[in-house]
């Protein structure tokens, strides 16, 4: 019941700027929700999974989503996180043109697009950033939210508008030869060309039910110094 | 149910239909139409099995397990539509002879008119069972029969749907009789459908894909358990409280044709067709530009509230060859459902030896039966958006800049290693509408967890290729593991690509051992899921003393 109000709301307000969000994350990003025509990066080691959170909920409100050059993506993972997997598409990339290419074309007429970087650069066509400064405006003209997966140094070159990092992670459930993995707590960290504080909280991401759970309120900090 | 309660009064518009329906079709097209017990699974679910598989207890919609489980002989035989629309183009050539303006359904299911025909042949019954004796034939011919020959079903009645029913039920009265071949056509006399359908339970209409199980479900529920219950119930109402989908079952039921009663003629029919400058040879590069110009047709009907429920499709190529089959759908055509008979239609065709000697010059589909949506669309009561239609427009043009195989959706088919859960299949080959695509477990709750699974969560990162590793005991060799599953000393480290990382908590064995009655494909080996000091989860397996990274939770 909460849910459905809460998604009325959110529809209410901005629908047309703001996809929804899962709410142990929302509460956490500077709007509540994935505002349309940005790039979102999320680095760390729990990235794949904080990606796929954020755009859960939006897929079980209608969005499809395209992933592009994840090869590796779990698509159980997908489905446990709260993905509607019936609204999946897959494409292959393998270098960053073609990358660029194909989802330039995805977010033609897909709201959500999730992509990891390939690291394979080919020749004389200019930087990675170069390319992501390209894709950035197709982006804000398509109004799709392109969320990038990536190992890179989060704000190099500037081409994301919010940075999720998801660190620190502490799982329960495994012992010393028994038990298994359960749920992981996470510590959540968001920074954005945006917004002048970075604001950290914790989730657990998976929970016990499998989807994100929330963990105590966000607390602000003061932005650390940027290094080029 | 009195049959004298149901409304006699059956419209003179109704046509007099015949239907030639083979049972258990993609299992006869795959070549196991008799002999040893053999069944057609779509993931992971049977959709059709011959008569051994039938007595052994293999059921329609049972998951491969229970299949298996209820009869351990079943050989399995993956589902394939163009097989199926291949094996059923020479049935639909033979009855064209007879009939040229034929409807096919879907493989193994055509229906015709029978006036003309039946006139010619001196009568209904010598109508049908010309068409059943045929139609065994041709099956003969082309080897699918087998020993015993094959089930023919022959129904006429008045209306498509009547009509549909009396092929079923004669095709039923064989298999039970295991006469088989030939097979007793049944005839419904002129008039006779209400009352001939008035017996049966509404569940022939989600037989007939007419109306959804959920709506058959709560018919049965509402104490409406016959086709002849539904037909007494006043229209009015039955429209409002099932809406358009209940008032086209109460229609159906009552024998009426499934075009309501005071619908206007279509227009006139306009059709959109695509000539090729060069001869094309490639069958994906036809059913691009088909899902092109359906697209087009079905916006283009669309945008007048109206639906196209028979489409002639036509294709000719640089030396004049012709293949034109008309495809009905009572619930309209989707785009989608659009390219899947085009392409069916040219499987089939380009099968045929010789009937195909160049490119292909000429694609036309012509709408000839449009009728008012009446909201019976699946894609309708499943929610169909523009999300949906932009996102299958950017699937298409993904797929003509990559390649059918590089645009895939995930397919849920189970397993106990994460990479074997998920197969990933083209998605122009997929219907991306279809509310019962089978993309996870949760659809079948009475399932519980996958038997063997480790438990969610689930791993973020599943390497397509698994990566060499080593899991280190506390003296830096690796760790063994016997075959009962016994460790010679307990994970301390773990070194991957170079990389050595210590291990804080770990578990497992879980043993797979899989196809263990195969000896050339089985696989025996352990799982095991660590954490290392860092807070990274992995997942690792050791087989024949190797190890392996296969995901990590990321």
């Amino acid at each position: 019941m909460n849910t459905a109000l809460d998604a009325v709301s959110v529809a209410s307000l901005a629908r047309e700027r703001v996809l929804p969000v899962v709410d142990g994350l929302a509460s956490l990003l500077p709007e509540p929700g994935l505002v349309r025509g940005r790039i979102v990066a999320c680095t760390g080691p729990a990235a794949t999974s904080v990606a796929l959170s954020l755009v859960a909920r939006a897929t079980q409100h209608g969005s499809w989503l395209a992933v592009v050059g994840v090869p590796w993506l779990g698509i159980d993972a997908a489905r446990e996180l709260g993905v509607a997997v019936e609204r999946l598409v897959a494409v292959d990339a393998d270098d960053v043109a073609t990358w660029a290419e194909r989802v330039a074309v995805a977010v033609d007429g897909i709201e959500l697009v999730l992509g990891a970087i390939p690291s394979a650069v080919p020749p004389g066509r200019g930087g990675v950033e170069r390319t992501l400064t390209k894709l950035r405006r197709r982006v804000q003209a398509r109004g799709a939210v392109l969320v990038v997966v990536t190992h890179r140094s989060a704000t190099e070159g500037g081409w994301a508008d919010l940075v999720v990092e998801g660190g620190g992670a502490v799982w329960e459930g495994l012992g010393d030869g028994h038990g298994h993995l359960r749920r992981r707590r996470l510590d959540v960290r968001v920074a954005g060309r945006r917004s002048p504080l970075a604001r950290t909280g914790e989730v657990w991401l998976p929970g016990s039910s499998g989807a994100v759970e929330p963990a105590p309120p966000p607390v602000l900090e003061p932005v650390v110094e940027r290094t080029g | 149910m009195n049959p004298r309660t149901v409304p006699q009064t059956v419209p003179r518009m109704v046509p007099r239909m015949v239907t030639v329906w083979c049972p258990q079709w993609p299992v006869v097209a795959a070549g196991w139409g008799d002999g040893a017990a053999a069944a057609v699974l779509h993931a992971n679910r049977v959709v059709a099995r011959n008569a051994a598989a039938g007595a052994g207890g293999v059921r329609i919609g049972q998951r491969r397990r229970e299949a298996q489980r209820s009869c351990p002989e079943l050989t399995i035989v993956d589902h394939d539509p163009a097989r199926d629309a291949r094996a059923f183009e020479p049935v639909i050539r033979a009855v064209a002879e007879l009939a040229p303006r034929l409807d096919v359904v879907e493989p193994g299911w055509l229906s015709l008119a029978a006036r003309g025909p039946s006139r010619y042949f001196g009568g209904d019954r010598p109508l049908a069972v010309r068409l059943t004796e045929l139609v065994a034939d041709v099956i003969g011919v082309t080897g699918l029969a087998g020993a015993t020959g094959v089930t023919v079903g022959v129904g006429v009645a008045d209306g498509g749907a009547a009509s549909a029913v009396a092929a079923r039920q004669a095709a039923t009265a064989a298999f039970r009789a295991a006469t088989r071949s030939p097979c007793e056509p049944v005839v419904v006399p002129p008039g006779g459908s209400p009352a001939h359908l008035a017996p049966l339970p509404v569940a022939w209409l989600a037989e007939l894909g007419e109306a959804t199980p959920e709506l058959v479900e709560l018919l049965v529920r509402l104490g409406v358990v016959t086709l002849g219950d539904l037909a007494a119930l006043p229209a009015a109402d039955v429209l409002a409280r099932f809406g358009p989908a209940g008032a086209h079952a109460r229609r159906l039921a009552g024998g009426i044709d499934e075009r309501p009663p005071g619908s206007v003629d279509p227009p006139p029919p306009r059709h959109v067709e695509r000539v090729f400058a060069d001869p094309v040879d490639q069958i994906d590069t036809v059913v691009f530009v088909a899902k092109h110009l359906a697209d087009g047709l079905v916006a283009t009907l669309g945008a007048e509230g109206r639906v196209c429920t028979r489409l002639l499709v036509e294709v000719e190529t640089d030396h004049g060859e012709r293949s034109e089959r008309s495809w009905y759908r009572d619930g309209g055509l989707s785009a989608p459902a659009v390219v899947e008979r085009v392409r069916w239609q040219l499987d089939g065709w380009i099968a045929q030896p010789g009937a195909v000697t160049s490119g292909i010059v000429l694609l036309r589909l012509t709408p000839h039966e449009v009728r008012g949506d009446t909201g019976s669309q699946p894609g309708l009561w499943g929610g169909r958006s523009q999300a949906d239609d932009d996102a299958a427009r950017a699937v298409t043009r993904l797929t003509g800049l990559v390649g059918a195989d590089a645009v895939r959706v995930p397919e849920w088919q189970g397993g106990r290693l994460p990479g074997d859960r998920y197969r990933w299949v083209p998605a122009v080959t997929v219907d991306l509408d279809d509310p019962h695509r089978r993309t996870g477990p949760v659809d079948d709750p009475s399932a519980g967890p996958w038997p063997g699974a480790i438990p969610a969560p689930s791993p973020a990162t599943v390497l397509p290729d698994p990566v060499p590793a080593v899991l280190e005991g506390p003296d830096g060799q690796p760790v063994r593991v016997s075959g009962r599953g016994v460790l010679d000393a307990p994970p301390a480290a773990i070194t991957v690509a170079g990389t050595t990382r210590r291990i804080r908590s770990w578990a497992g064995p879980w043993p797979v051992d899989q196809r263990w009655w195969e000896p050339t494909r089985r696989r025996r080996l352990a799982r095991f899921q660590v954490v290392t000091d860092e807070g990274d989860a992995h997942l690792l397996v050791v087989e024949h003393r190797r190890w392996w990274l296969l995901a990590t939770y990321s």
